[in-house]
């Protein structure tokens, strides 16, 4: 009896699950939220040009290059952030002629109250849902008024203009929010601000649901930026 | 024997291909400096006022170079030569109208799409979220080219100039780090922002932008090579966000990060002078000094840009005027259609230009053509500006040593002479509700109609400010 080599039945069972998985996967990488994917997998840092700070390319400069003495002109020191420590430590450190007011960014920023000159609005970004759906709301300050603009939120989370921005007068802006919050519920807010301090210092603050989130403090030539408690203290120094 | 069940399978996935959604464009390289630098490339030599204007680009290893082609009426009729050189692509972005920030955002898109690069921008809206090419929205169309465009168009009703911090960062002013293919940004105060096409070896940038107003009058957008005045630029500048002046883009993975926490992130030009930001700006980035007389025609075709982009502005809102039968406007049309800013860049384009003669003159400097054609602007170069507004009492007409002559209206026509001679006695309104003769200063505004209307942040000049 000669062997032949037998025909194998096709095998449909494993076809089917191959083909089933393949589908399964890619219909899950499409839901899978992706916005960031271009960015955080395929870019490639650029490793020389970028990655060097500009104050050691201004080091690496030869005294022709750098600048004129006779011409006033600040560069930059950042004073990197101590491991571990506490905003309030970080911020004397920065600042050791003033005292904090309190052991991290909200309590200190909640002690200004006092100190406080002048707030100034620049930014709100407000979301709400509405009628079971996203709406978007952006108030720009502006010389007149506050130029508005109105978003709908498409499926993928991409805001959707739904008219021409508007400039109003920030009583008719107030009033367009006011109606907002009444026909629905707020689901973030972002308010950008600068708060004036007597003495001259200033605070930006970047509010996100009422909590700090990037605040910038400066005075007498020195500059505090953190996120969160993240701080970086970057000194003016004059040539 | 095949089951329905497979069957089933098989159309499902069948189904599952066809409606796959298309990303905008699929990137098949990275930014890296090889590809910045690339980019700046482009810049300089493709990145041009009428980009928007030509229908088709080089196709040069996916990087577009306007080119124009010979699309004469005989050549269309007849069926005629112009053949389609073969390196020639269709321009996706054909025919789109910017504004400042859009004209921004396009820089940096377009080449982006040509060289397949990916491309992302933070939510103006939502600042924890990103905008990327993976968006799905123009699924429906199948060619690459249309959804970049209709994406673009897109991105220009979400992006302003508030966006533009979020999306570059500060950048030393020196030569390594200004580029072709950075920008400026003002303060918010000012909202404007224009891109960087080249810097000049004389250490002038030479700008490519657009403004609202431009917008809806023209595809060709506007340039200049001279520095904008750092006073307006810095004006109200807020210490803590370093947001005016030289900017460059954020590499992807530092959107949303810090601002500070980016390589090459500088807070420099912060700590300058704004009356000085240009002086500095320019002695650094210079690679030769600049002669007298070239640096004043240098101005001089900068202020003569700025007049004339003023007619085409002022003559888009007097006929908004006209067709809204002189009703008075609201504040969002009374922003478009004043030009506060714009004649302020005007008059600091003639203060700048007035300074360099009045120096040059001091210097003995001045070659025959400038004394002749700049003396025409600034006859008395020996007393203060003012002075010489006030001895200027007489209108100049046009003559044989008038340089750049403008037609604001039917048959009225002025040099630049006479245009100086009225903006700086403040005869020139910015307020959009004046009729022509008024924004022009053949009468002193304001006007009655003017008067009656509700008003918003107008300018007048501070002539002291030219010495």
């Amino acid at each position: 009896m000669s062997i032949r080599p037998t025909k194998k039945p096709f095998n449909w069972k494993l076809v089917t699950t191959a083909v089933i998985s393949a589908v399964g996967l890619f219909l899950w990488s499409r839901m899978t939220p992706t916005p960031p994917r271009s960015t955080e997998k395929k870019v490639v840092v650029p490793a020389v040009e970028t990655a060097q700070p500009v104050e050691a390319k201004i080091e690496q400069m030869s005294p022709a290059e750098q600048v004129p003495a006779a011409v006033l002109v600040q560069t930059e020191t950042p004073m990197p952030p101590a491991e571990g420590e506490s905003f309030g430590v970080t911020f004397e450190l920065c600042f050791p002629e003033q005292k904090a007011g309190g052991t991290n960014l909200e309590s200190h920023l909640n002690g200004l109250g006092p100190q406080i000159e002048k707030r100034e609005t620049e930014l709100q970004n407000l979301h709400w849902k509405i009628g079971g759906v996203e709406k978007r709301l952006q108030a720009a300050w502006r010389p007149q008024g506050q130029e508005l603009r109105f978003f709908d939120v498409d499926a993928e989370g991409l805001p959707v203009p739904v008219e021409k921005p508007r400039l109003m007068t920030h009583a008719q802006a107030e009033e367009q929010k006011k109606q907002m919050d009444a026909k629905g519920s707020r689901l973030f807010e972002q308010k950008k601000e600068t708060l004036h301090l007597r003495g001259g210092g200033r605070v930006s603050v970047d509010w996100r649901d009422g909590k700090p989130y990037d605040v910038a403090f400066s005075q007498s030539g020195r500059s505090l930026y953190c996120r969160e408690d993240r701080c970086q203290c970057r000194e003016q120094k004059s040539r | 024997m095949i089951s329905w069940r497979s069957l089933g399978v098989f159309i499902a996935v069948l189904m599952t291909a066809f409606s796959a959604s298309a990303d905008i464009w699929t990137p098949v390289r990275n930014w890296t400096p090889q590809e910045e630098a690339r980019y700046s490339q482009w810049v300089r030599n493709h990145w041009t006022k009428d980009f928007f204007a030509y229908q088709h680009i080089v196709n040069d290893g996916f990087v577009g170079a306007p080119q124009k082609r010979n699309d004469n009426l005989l050549d269309l009729i007849f069926g005629g030569p112009a053949p389609q050189a073969p390196q020639h692509i269709v321009n996706p972005f054909y025919g789109l109208r910017v504004d400042c920030a859009d004209a921004v955002y396009s820089m940096r898109y377009v080449y982006a799409f040509l060289r397949r690069l990916p491309f992302a921008i933070q939510d103006p809206t939502a600042p924890s979220r990103i905008i990327t090419i993976k968006a799905t929205r123009f699924d429906s169309l199948p060619n690459e080219g249309e959804r970049a465009r209709r994406f673009l168009v897109y991105l220009f009703d979400v992006v302003s100039t508030d966006s533009i911090a979020n999306d570059t960062y500060p950048i030393a002013l020196r030569r390594e780090t200004v580029r072709p293919g950075s920008l400026i940004l003002t303060t918010k105060k000012n909202h404007h922002s224009w891109t960087v096409k080249d810097i000049l070896d004389v250490g002038v940038p030479w700008l490519v932008f657009n403004s609202t107003v431009g917008r809806d009058s023209s595809i060709i957008i506007q340039e200049r090579k001279s520095w904008p005045n750092g006073q307006w630029v810095f004006e109200e500048e807020n210490p803590n966000e370093a947001r005016a002046g030289f900017r460059d883009w954020r590499p992807l993975e530092y959107l949303r990060r810090p601002v500070w926490e980016i390589p090459g992130y500088s807070d420099e030009q912060h700590n300058m002078n704004p009356a000085q930001w240009n002086k500095i700006g320019q002695s650094r980035l210079a690679l030769r000094a600049e002669g007298a007389d070239e640096e004043l025609f240098r101005l001089a075709q900068a202020a003569c840009e700025d007049l004339k982009q003023r007619v085409s502005a002022v003559g888009e809102a007097v006929t908004h005027l006209r067709q809204s039968n002189y009703a008075c406007m609201d504040a969002t049309q009374f922003d478009n259609f004043s030009t506060p800013s714009r004649d302020r860049r005007l008059f600091d384009a003639f203060a700048e230009l007035r300074r360099a003669y009045v120096k040059a003159w001091r210097r003995g400097a001045l070659g025959d053509s400038a004394r002749v054609k700049i003396g025409r602007i600034f006859p008395y170069p020996d007393v203060s500006a003012r002075e010489e507004m006030n001895k200027m009492d007489t209108p100049r007409v046009v003559n044989e040593r008038s340089l750049c002559v403008i037609e604001y209206a039917q048959g009225l026509k002025i040099d630049m002479a006479e245009a100086k001679r009225r903006l700086f006695l403040g005869l020139l309104s910015s307020n959009p509700m004046d009729e022509i003769n008024y924004r022009w200063g053949d009468l002193r505004g304001p006007s009655p109609l003017a008067n009656q209307c509700p008003k918003w942040d107008l300018w007048t000049p501070n002539v002291d400010s030219a010495n």
